[in-house]
């Protein structure tokens, strides 16, 4: 799916296979590349060999927790935008997460639209900062 | 007629005190009793007339007996007599009563006036107030006169006064004989009296104990304990038979059995904390001597205000018993709550998991091109049952607390109209007609307008669907003090009491599977209780609901949210 129609390149973090498959599938059917991690630690990995213009993380992860990886990722590589996975039961993990610098959260479970709708948003918002030059420059 | 008792002084006096101290223990009225006593007298004085003029209670009646028509009695109150006559200066003319007074005040040099000898124009001596000794004549028409204190111990109850026209009627020995008779009816008058007030102070205390017994019976409602106490307090009063008792509180009355319309009323108030909430009312419904307040004693008033006290007290107490038992259910309450939230979180952990999946694959296989229409309309079924499932945990979670308040200033009447715009073709389409009584001064809430939303959202679909077919929906705002009310009512089917007690418990419904989470107004009561506010409803089967929220104006700032 490499072609030039691409949308952009997306990082999903998540422990669970399900999940990753399920954001994977829906968002490479949407046209974006997607690489996923299973751990905060792959994740770094991949962070420093490619850039991401989204990354999708899910909160509740072993050994690092999603808000390790929003800070890591916001002070190292500013022009990578991020939404949190958040349950429900934790909705102040998602006020944790927006204060931690995620740009969106995302409640579990969600639909496609609702996923959909949010990355694209995002994708527009970077569209417009780049027009206007104004915002945070993809580095 | 002097000669008869000469003759047998001894045992005619015998047998009047005799008499006199036998009729005593006779009839609760004391004109009952000195009519019998001044017939006896009469009777064997043989004078025209005998008279007693006493203190009852707080006033003075003179019993008067006459020879001239067989059986003539009558009693009158004498104003006055009790003021103490003042001596000199004297005009010189005296009637009866005056003498009667002076002997009354201890003022006549004998103890007592005996006007017995045949001799013109009698006179009597009386102490004047200068300490000198005043002459005063006898009224002329009399000729006989024996004016006798009535005495108990050192107290002067009243006197016994026997008149004749004819001079030289009594004799001195006649002096002495009713010296002692006057005493006699002393002691019967101090008996009678001790009698009185001690049956008095019986009815009081049995009154007060009654009402103290009632106060104690913690599973006696308020209700039937003001009905009970209305029974008890009438009996204590002085003329029971003509009694009757009236209880207000709280706008609700409690009559004794007998009540009639009063002629005479004595009330005291009931105060709970010190403010006014009702009243007692003893009143009579006939004509009755006048005491000290109408028919009414000063012991009585102030044992109106006892058990006006006691009953106050013992409301204050139950009141305070029944408070702490709903706060005590309430606490019960919030501890389910709280189960069912923690239970809620849980639930939602390890669901939303596995409903992610379902709903996700399904929706990706919906995304598999050339599906057989079946599979479609299956797949279809499958998303929607899996976004009713998260639709009931994000309700659970609500309801539960999980989710923060984001608190602004909030315009109640504002989300009233738009509530209604939202839901106007669901209301259109139930055939139902809105009225909207919305106070205009009702002022801007700290609250979180989405969850207003959600509440005015849940009450009204919840009246449009208890109104089948069509009917009215009525909203109201309105604002006391520092808390605003916001009402909810419809012309519905209404709810039985059973069913009202439990519309609160997560998970209960009455509606069709599939048409209600049976968590509506669960959330409703989770939002209010977290804006501490109080939700009333009030129902009735076939006539329709009313669910009244109340919210303060202004909240205590939550803790972690407003500072994290």
């Amino acid at each position: 799916m490499h072609d030039a129609a691409q949308r952009g390149t997306i990082l999903i973090v998540d422990d669970s296979p399900d999940t990753l498959e399920l954001i994977r599938r829906n968002l490479e059917l949407a046209r974006y590349a997607v690489l996923t991690a299973s751990s905060v630690n792959e994740a770094k990995g991949l962070l420093e060999h490619q850039k991401f213009d989204l990354c999708i993380t899910d909160y509740h992860m072993p050994f690092a927790s999603g808000i390790d990886l929003i800070r890591f990722v916001r002070g190292t590589y500013p022009g990578t935008a991020i939404i949190m996975i958040t349950g429900y039961a934790s909705v102040e993990g998602a006020v944790e997460a927006i204060k931690a610098g995620a740009e969106e959260y995302l409640s579990k479970p969600f639909t496609d639209d609702e996923l959909l709708t949010l990355v694209d948003k995002i994708f527009e918002q970077r569209r417009d900062r780049k027009d206007t030059g104004t915002g945070t420059p993809v580095s | 007629m002097p000669s008869r008792r000469k003759k047998s002084a001894n045992s005619d006096f015998r047998s009047l005190a005799t008499d006199i101290l036998r009729c005593a223990d006779q009839g609760t009225l004391i004109g009952d009793y000195l009519r019998e006593v001044l017939s006896l007298i009469i009777e064997t004085a043989a004078c025209p007339q005998v008279r007693i003029t006493v203190a009852d209670l707080t006033r003075h009646y003179r019993f008067t007996r006459t020879a001239a028509i067989t059986g003539n009695f009558h009693f009158a109150p004498i104003a006055g007599f009790g003021d103490a006559p003042f001596l000199p200066p004297f005009d010189g003319v005296s009637d009866v009563e005056l003498l009667e007074r002076l002997v009354y005040f201890g003022r006549a040099a004998d103890d007592g006036i005996v006007i017995g000898a045949s001799i013109d124009s009698p006179t009597v001596t009386m102490r004047g107030d200068d300490g000198r000794q005043h002459r005063l004549a006898v009224p002329s028409g009399i000729g006989s006169l024996l004016i006798l204190p009535i005495r108990y111990g050192d107290e002067t109850l009243g006197v016994l006064t026997l008149l004749a026209e004819r001079p030289g009627f009594f004799t001195d020995a006649d002096g002495d004989f009713y010296r002692n008779i006057a005493a006699v009816i002393g002691i019967a008058r101090a008996h009678r009296q001790a009698k009185f007030h001690l049956r008095e102070r019986i009815k009081e205390l049995t009154c007060i104990y009654r009402i103290t017994k009632l106060g104690s019976d913690t599973g006696r409602s308020l209700d039937s304990l003001l009905r009970e106490a209305a029974e008890v307090i009438a009996p204590a009063f002085l003329f029971p038979e003509a009694a009757s008792c009236r209880i207000v509180f709280d706008r609700r009355t409690y009559t004794s059995l007998r009540y009639n319309t009063a002629k005479h009323i004595l009330t005291s108030d009931l105060r709970i904390n010190g403010r006014p909430r009702g009243l007692i009312e003893v009143s009579y419904s006939t004509d009755l001597p006048t005491l000290d307040k109408g028919p009414f004693l000063n012991e009585e008033r102030s044992l109106l205000e006892a058990v006006a006290k006691e009953l106050s007290v013992i409301i204050q107490r139950k009141e305070a018993e029944e408070e702490k038992s709903a706060l005590q259910n309430q606490l019960l309450h919030a501890d389910r709550l709280v189960t069912v939230g923690q239970l809620a979180t849980g639930m939602a952990h390890e669901i939303n998991e596995p409903l992610g999946g379902i709903l996700g694959f399904a929706q990706l296989i919906q995304k598999t091109p050339d599906l057989p229409e079946q599979v479609m309309r299956d797949l279809d079924k499958i998303v929607k049952a899996a976004i009713h499932t998260r639709d009931i945990i994000r309700k659970l979670m609500l309801f539960s607390r999980q989710m923060p308040t984001q608190k602004s200033a909030t315009d109640l009447n504002e989300r009233v109209l738009s509530c209604l715009d939202l839901l106007e073709p669901r209301i259109r389409k139930g055939g139902i007609r809105v009225a909207t009584e919305l106070d205009p001064a009702v002022p801007v809430i700290v609250a979180d307008p989405a969850q207003i939303h959600q509440i005015l959202v849940n009450l009204v679909v919840n009246a449009v669907q208890a109104m089948t077919p069509g009917g009215t929906l009525t909203l109201r705002t309105s604002h006391d003090g520092e808390r605003v009310s916001l009402s909810v009512e419809d012309t519905g089917c209404g709810m039985t009491p059973e069913t009202k007690d439990r519309i609160f418990v997560p998970f209960f419904t009455t509606k069709d599977i599939g048409e209600g989470t049976g968590l509506g107004l669960s959330v409703v009561l989770g939002i209010v209780t977290a804006h501490g506010g109080d939700i009333a409803v009030e129902s009735e089967p076939g006539r329709g609901s009313r669910f009244t929220v109340t919210l303060p104006i202004a909240v205590a700032p939550d803790k972690g949210e407003d500072h994290a």
